[in-house]
């Protein structure tokens, strides 16, 4: 995949609402606490905590995600690719250039 | 007419577990939904062997028009293929858990998510509805929609 550091991303309320979907998603998949275990996206997408000020994350990350992902059930994976890519058809107004950055590389690390 | 007869069958299940059908301890995983995953997954490779879309196919569209629909047709074809097999795991999912919430299931079943997303396409003018899905058709929407969506802009 691309290279995807994203250095200090922020998230902004759309976002927010987005990772709390995937919250939701990331408890019905317990294997995918096991498997972003020691990944900064364990803390954003696993982790019931509130949602740090800022977060900086790693190409490995993503590719992380990925293979989690690419292990999980066809409908788990879609959903989680749709949700990434509908932030960026859909949302790309609201957010600022870090967190276009995190969704679209979330899509590619996905799809 | 079938994916109609989709949503009617899906009606029906929503007043049964808005009403709290009370049954047995779920399984954690019925055969009927492994049987409907596997369509799922049957029905997105069928989808594959067609003629990828491209961004001529859709060019001519506004692209917000393009970004309410994609992900709605998107879904909705994988939604009518699987409906039959969704249908029954569905069913055999409310006899056996008792009473379940759209939260518990919206991440399981792609129908139920689908609601919000139809709410928005059909907010479209017909004529933008009707000229999407006339580009999309034949098309295989399994491919990367956010490139395509870039080429809007370049």
């Amino acid at each position: 995949m691309k290279e995807c550091p994203i250095d200090g991303v922020r998230f902004g309320a759309s976002s927010k609402k987005a990772i709390s979907e995937m919250r939701d998603m990331s408890k019905r998949a317990n294997w995918l606490s096991t498997a972003l275990a020691g990944s900064i996206l364990s803390d954003i997408f696993v982790k019931n905590g509130p949602i740090g000020a800022s977060y900086k994350i790693h190409t490995t990350d993503f590719e992380l995600l990925g293979t989690a992902m690419a292990a999980s059930t066809p409908i788990l994976r879609r959903k989680a690719s749709d949700l990434a890519g509908s932030m960026i058809l859909l949302h790309s107004g609201s957010l600022n250039n870090q967190e276009k950055k995190f969704w679209r590389c979330m899509y590619n690390a996905i799809k | 007419m079938r994916s109609n007869n989709a949503v009617v069958n899906l009606g029906i299940l929503g007043v049964a577990m808005m009403a709290g059908v009370s049954c047995a301890n779920a399984t954690s995983e019925n055969q009927l939904y492994v049987e409907y995953e596997q369509k799922v997954a049957s029905c997105i490779a069928s989808e594959k062997q067609r003629p990828s879309l491209s961004y001529s196919d859709v060019k001519a569209l506004p692209s917000d028009v393009f970004s309410v629909a994609v992900f709605y047709v998107k879904e909705k074809r994988i939604v009518d293929c699987s409906s039959g097999k969704e249908l029954d795991a569905l069913a055999e999912e409310i006899a056996l858990s008792g009473t379940l919430s759209k939260e518990q299931l919206k991440y399981r079943y792609l129908s139920i998510g689908l609601v919000d997303r139809k709410k928005a396409f059909d907010a479209l003018p017909e004529h933008q509805r009707i000229a999407f899905l006339n580009a999309v058709k034949g098309k295989n929407l399994e491919t990367d929609i956010v490139a395509i969506f870039d080429q809007f802009s370049e």
